[in-house]
C-alpha cells in the first residue's frame, strides 16, 4: 500500500466515522402564532429581508442548506442556529413583554447599523441574506418605528 | 463702538466707522446662527417632550457617568459601536425616543448586574476606570427607576 493510499483512506474514513457523532438537531417548526412578522405585518419587502437575513438563525424556521446533513458542517450549522434562536426568537415574538420587545428592537437597529449582523461567514454562503445599505436604512426605520408604537 | 456723529462726514475717520460696521455685522451674524441654533434645539426638545423629564440626571448620577462611562458612551467618543450602541448624550439632549429610552435604561442595569460594563480588557488598561459597589447602584437604582417610570406611562 502506498502512503498516498493511506493517507486518502485515513480521511475518508475519518469523515464517516465523525457522520456518527451526535449532535443536537434543531427542531424545525414553520407554523409559529407567535411570530413576529405575522403579528407585526410590515411592507413585503422587509418580511423578505428580514427572512432572509434574519430567520435561519433567529426563528424556528430555519432553511437547512444541503451541507448541514454532513459533518463537520453540519456541526457549525447546527451550533449557529441553537445560538442564535437562545439569543433572539422571532418566533417566539409575541411571548416577549414590552420591555423585552423594547430592547429586541432597539439591538436590531444597533447591531444592522453597526454591521454585526447578519454574519459575514453566513452571507457569503447566503448571497440573498446580504443586506444593501438602503435594506438596513428600511429595516431600521421600521424597528425604530415598531418600537415608538410600543411606547405611544 | 461710540464715536461722534460728525466724524463720519470727516474723510480720515470714514475708516474707523467702516471697521465698526464691518465688526457689528460680524456680531450681528454670529448671534443670528447663535439664536437660529438655540431656536432649532428648542424645536428638537418640543417634539420630544416626553423624554426631556427623564433627561434630567441627577447631579450624582452625571458625575459617575461622565467620569467613568462618557469616555465610550457620548458624542466625543472616538469608539464608533460604543456610541452607536448608547450614547448618553443623547440622553441629556433628549434626542432618544421614548422607547429607545426605556430599552438603554434597561439594558444598563442589565450589563451593570452582570459585570459587563465597564468590558474588563478596558479595565485591564484603565483600573481607574471600575466603578466601586456604591457607584454601580446609584447608577442600576436610577436606571430601574427611570425604565419603570417609562413601561408605567
Amino acid at each position: 500500500m502506498s502512503i498516498k493510499y493511506k493517507i486518502v483512506s485515513f480521511f475518508v474514513l475519518l469523515i464517516i466515522v465523525i457522520q456518527f457523532y451526535p449532535v443536537d438537531k434543531p427542531v424545525i417548526i414553520n407554523k409559529n402564532p407567535n411570530d413576529l412578522i405575522a403579528a407585526t405585518s410590515p411592507s413585503n419587502k422587509i418580511a423578505l429581508k428580514i427572512k432572509n437575513a434574519c430567520y435561519d438563525c433567529h426563528s424556528n424556521e430555519s432553511k437547512l442548506p444541503w451541507y448541514s446533513n454532513l459533518a463537520p458542517s453540519k456541526w457549525l450549522v447546527y451550533d449557529h442556529i441553537i445560538e442564535g434562536r437562545n439569543e433572539l426568537n422571532l418566533s417566539n415574538w409575541n411571548t416577549y413583554n414590552k420591555e423585552d420587545k423594547a430592547e429586541i428592537l432597539d439591538d436590531i437597529s444597533t447591531v444592522l447599523y453597526d454591521n454585526e449582523m447578519p454574519l459575514k461567514n453566513y452571507t457569503l454562503l447566503h448571497s440573498e441574506a446580504k443586506l444593501t445599505e438602503e435594506d438596513k436604512e428600511l429595516i431600521i426605520n421600521w424597528t425604530d418605528d415598531l418600537l415608538d408604537s410600543l411606547y405611544e | 463702538m461710540c464715536y461722534h456723529k460728525n466724524h463720519i462726514f470727516v474723510y480720515h475717520h470714514i475708516k474707523k466707522p467702516m471697521k465698526t460696521k464691518f465688526i457689528i455685522s460680524i456680531v450681528l451674524f454670529t448671534l443670528c446662527i447663535v439664536l437660529f441654533s438655540f431656536t432649532e434645539n428648542n424645536k428638537d426638545v418640543y417634539q420630544n417632550s416626553t423624554s426631556i423629564e427623564f433627561a434630567e440626571i441627577p447631579e450624582n448620577v452625571k458625575s459617575i457617568l461622565d467620569n467613568k462611562c462618557m469616555g465610550c458612551h457620548s458624542n466625543q467618543s472616538k469608539v464608533g459601536k460604543s456610541k452607536s450602541k448608547f450614547n448618553i448624550d443623547k440622553i441629556i439632549d433628549g434626542s432618544y425616543s421614548t422607547g429607545k429610552l426605556a430599552s438603554k435604561y434597561g439594558k444598563i442595569g442589565k450589563s451593570l448586574s452582570e459585570n459587563k460594563m465597564p468590558p474588563k480588557k478596558f479595565l485591564a488598561k484603565y483600573p481607574n476606570k471600575e466603578l466601586t459597589p456604591e457607584e454601580s447602584k446609584i447608577i442600576t437604582d436610577w436606571a430601574t427607576e427611570q425604565k419603570l417610570k417609562l413601561n408605567k406611562e
